[in-house]
């Protein structure tokens, strides 16, 4: 894991591909299934938006993606990053993949940067573990350089943390991500923290990295209205797994799974006139489950849904969706039969 | 950069208390103001100490934290008034002014007739009972070890109303939050709860004491998204079943919409515009208010109008920039609005940054060895340090090895390069001066909240004493 000089890879092509990846957390009792079963692939130049409610398994599934579980998680399943399988590489050799080939900026930029150490020693840190055998001057220039592209004026590299507002520590936080061009970058919540203004100039580096950078980047994120500016396709979780996944623009004009479509008419916007919300909670992952997880709160649940997983059935633009109103020629007309309305209580929520 | 400040007592600290108590009892009228603020400071001393010495010495400021800079504003029986602006804009100090759970440095809050400013906490204690708050964070708003029932149940206790029917009472509260059954909840802890039922909790408790005024400090932000519509759908029942004033503070416009008749947005300590929310939002004034709801994201198609983002952040409360607080980020800015030396600094910087060839000094170069851009390094000829100085008239001192005419050179060609910047437009002169580049600024204006008709303003655009075409030649 030296300092090969990276091939510039093809636009299109996967950089990340995360296949029937399954996280369990063994809890005594019955294991939390966080995340079971999910396929993904992020293509180079692609963001990649990951949206659902707490507790749906997205930051697990982030987690799991960098090797960063805590050890009482079991791993089952594949992450591919540039033909090497995290999920199974010893600690030593993913301790080098990570930040070299993934990178990650998270959601609280200040509690990440060493309040004691200057700006420009952060990015030469980086360098130097990961590229050996760059010089002290070649690792300045790429820090200045990486700087620079974010906004930031070189003028500030002997700066400290505390020296820098919100917005440019994310920015930092960024760079420290892209200095060594990763394969791809996960970003987890990464303008909750921020205010409106900031945040829309954090949104607009992460959409202006996917038309440059040949990386691709996970974005967990609970705000729609960013997924809507800065990502290519959305994949939206539910219960551990994916329930559907396609273009933006399609899955939001034309969503294909009832979850999706509640999750957007809950989103308040300046068009809300009437708030909106999904009854009940997501399950609890350590209960036996049975069919589709969402039934319990979908008001298009089937006779069919408490009992059959419905799989998967590819949507228009090469997305995907799990759910049985997609696949109604398979049902008897017994299974199709709406089930009856169920009571659940207003305090009964996340 | 202080956290901690000490609060500074002001000039209403030290007030006669009182006021007019005689108008206590009297039955009001629906329309008249249920609390009425005018004038209000809350200044935060940092006078004391080494980090005070240092950022006074750094900065130039007067060592105080202008947390809220004289705000007024009414808010009538059952309005809902909503405070918007980002983090540091003052807006939760106020609202936690309006409790005295901050003392403010001076000026006037009546609530009902009384006033609160200056008011010792033992006659405090008895109005909070009709002023009650709701805080952000719910999981820090409630006493881990303490149950549900108990929780709710306290502020009886302490306001001495817990009567034989206490248990019926927290009871009721908890179902009108939708805690029901509440036979279930009473003897849970927070640790049980989630985050909704948390807040559920925290507003039971407010609620108990059917109290009149409501500060509700960004209720649903730290929620999850499909918890926020129920919170706030739960809010505006309890403002119709108890008749409840509210003041909503957020920093989410789409919120804020749904929920308040008037609108006032903060920045940087003052209300910059306020006015109905309908107004407000059909035809936004202030270039910040504008500008904030440009950056509210939305689910329709993606916008292309990216180069809109507004640069900066909100500035350093202890030092708000000359004139308008808001002219370092606003692009309509001109002379009154101010203009001043940060300002030169922050548009040399930038110009400094963004792509470009990187070039290495060498140990004999004047700004020193390192990195920099060849092009247009502003260190190795201006000593930037001196830009950080306030005032109409700005030495800047060369650096070293260079001449006063090298720094208006870059002066100059800075202008050159975006003569369009609204910088520009408050610079009166640049001249040379006894070795030294002296830059002359216009005088800068402080905005007053002007009427326009339907919403007022802080914001000289909207000043028909001041013609901007006229102005904005630069010297």
């Amino acid at each position: 894991m030296s300092a090969v000089p990276q091939q510039a890879t093809a636009p299109g092509a996967p950089r990340i591909a995360v296949r029937d990846l399954r996280i369990w957390y063994g809890t005594g009792g019955a294991p939390v299934r966080a995340v079971d079963g999910v396929d993904l692939t992020i293509n180079a130049g692609q963001t990649v938006a990951l949206v659902g409610e707490s507790g749906c398994g997205k930051t697990t599934l982030g987690r799991g993606i960098l090797g960063m579980l805590p050890p009482s998680a079991a791993v089952d399943g594949e992450v591919v990053v540039d033909g090497v399988d995290l999920a199974h590489l010893p600690p030593r050799r993913l301790r080098a993949m990570r930040g070299l080939r993934i990178g990650l900026v998270f959601q609280e930029p200040m509690t990440r940067l060493d309040p004691l150490m200057r700006i420009g020693d952060h990015f030469d840190e980086v360098l130097r573990t990961h590229r050996p055998k760059m010089s002290r001057a070649e690792r300045e220039r790429e820090s200045v350089a990486m700087l620079r592209s974010l906004g930031i004026p070189p003028s500030r590299i002997r700066q400290y943390p505390h020296e820098f507002s919100g917005g440019m520590r994310q920015r930092i936080m960024i760079g420290l991500a892209l200095v060594l061009r990763p394969a791809v970058i996960v970003a987890d919540e990464p303008t909750t923290a921020l205010d409106v203004l900031v945040e829309a100039q954090i949104v607009e580096i992460l959409a202006e990295l996917r038309r440059n950078a040949d990386c691709g980047l996970l974005l967990i994120t609970h705000n729609l209205g960013i997924v809507a500016k800065a990502a290519d396709r959305v994949a939206v979780m539910y219960a551990g797994h994916i329930v559907e996944e396609g273009e933006v623009d399609r899955v939001f004009s034309e969503p294909a799974h009832p979850y999706t479509r509640e999750l957007l008419r809950s989103t308040i916007s300046l068009d809300t006139s009437d708030l909106h919300y999904i009854p009940g909670s997501p399950p609890d992952l350590s209960a036996p489950l049975s069919g589709c997880l969402f039934h319990p709160r979908c008001p298009d649940a089937m006779r069919v849904c408490q009992s059959r997983d419905p799989g998967q059935t590819a949507t228009a633009g090469g997305g995907r969706v799990s759910c049985w109103l997609h696949r109604l020629d398979e049902l008897e007309p017994a299974d199709r039969e709406p089930l009856p309305d169920r009571e659940i209580s207003v305090a009964d929520e996340a | 950069m202080p956290t901690k400040p000490e609060h500074q007592p002001g000039p209403g600290a030290d007030r006669e208390v009182g006021g007019p108590a005689s108008t206590a009892g009297v039955a009001t009228d629906e329309a008249a103001p249920l609390i009425e603020v005018s004038d209000l400071y809350v200044h935060y001393s940092m006078r004391r100490g080494p980090l005070a010495r240092l950022s006074r010495s750094r900065k130039g400021g007067d060592g105080a934290v202008r947390a809220v800079d004289g705000v007024s504003f009414s808010l009538r029986r059952g309005e809902v008034l909503g405070l918007v602006g980002e983090s540091g804009s003052g807006k939760s100090t106020l609202g936690r002014a309006l409790l005295g759970l901050v003392p403010a440095s001076s000026g006037s809050i009546r609530f009902d007739g009384t006033e609160l400013v200056g008011l010792p906490e033992r006659r405090l204690r008895p109005l909070r009972r009709r002023l009650q708050m709701v805080f952000q964070d719910p999981h820090a708003s409630l006493n881990p070890a303490m149950d549900v029932g108990t929780a709710v149940g306290h502020p009886l206790k302490i306001h001495g109303l817990g009567g034989a029917d206490l248990q019926k009472q927290v009871e009721r509260a908890l179902e009108m939050v939708g805690l029901a059954p509440a036979r279930r909840y009473l003897n849970m802890r927070p640790a049980d709860l989630s985050g909704g039922q948390k807040q559920r909790v925290v507003i039971a408790r407010a609620a108990i004491l059917d109290p009149e005024l409501m500060v509700a400090d960004e209720p649903v932000s730290m929620l999850d998204m499909s918890v926020r519509a129920k919170i706030l759908q739960l809010l505006l029942d309890l403002r119709r079943q108890l008749n409840l004033t509210y003041l909503y503070i957020t920093h989410d416009l789409a919120t804020a919409k749904l929920f308040c008749d008037r609108i006032a947005i903060m920045y940087l300590g003052r209300i910059v515009e306020i006015g109905r929310t309908e107004e407000v939002f059909a035809n936004p004034r202030h270039p910040y208010t504008q500008a904030l709801l440009r950056a509210v994201p939305d689910l329709g198609s993606r916008r292309e109008d990216e180069s809109e983002v507004v640069a900066g952040e909100i500035p350093d409360a202890a030092r708000p920039p000359a004139g308008c607080s808001y002219h370092p980020r606003c692009p309509h800015a001109f002379a009154p609005c101010g203009s001043e030396g940060r300002d030169l600094r922050a548009l040399l910087e930038a110009r400094w940054a963004g792509p470009g060839e990187v070039t290495e000094r060498g140990a004999g170069d004047p700004a020193g060895p390192g990195v920099g851009l060849e092009r247009e390094d502003p260190a190795r000829v201006v000593r930037l340090g001196d830009l950080d100085a306030a005032g109409e008239h700005l030495p800047i001192r060369p650096a070293h090895g260079h001449h006063a005419a090298d720094v208006l050179r870059v002066l100059t060609r800075a202008r050159d390069d975006g003569p369009d910047e609204p910088l520009w437009r408050g610079v009166r002169a640049m001249r040379e001066e006894g070795g030294q580049a002296v830059v002359d600024f216009e005088p800068a204006i402080d905005p007053g909240l002007l009427d326009t008709g339907g919403a007022r303003v802080a914001c000289h655009l909207f000043d028909p004493r001041f013609d901007r075409s006229a102005v904005q030649q630069v010297s």
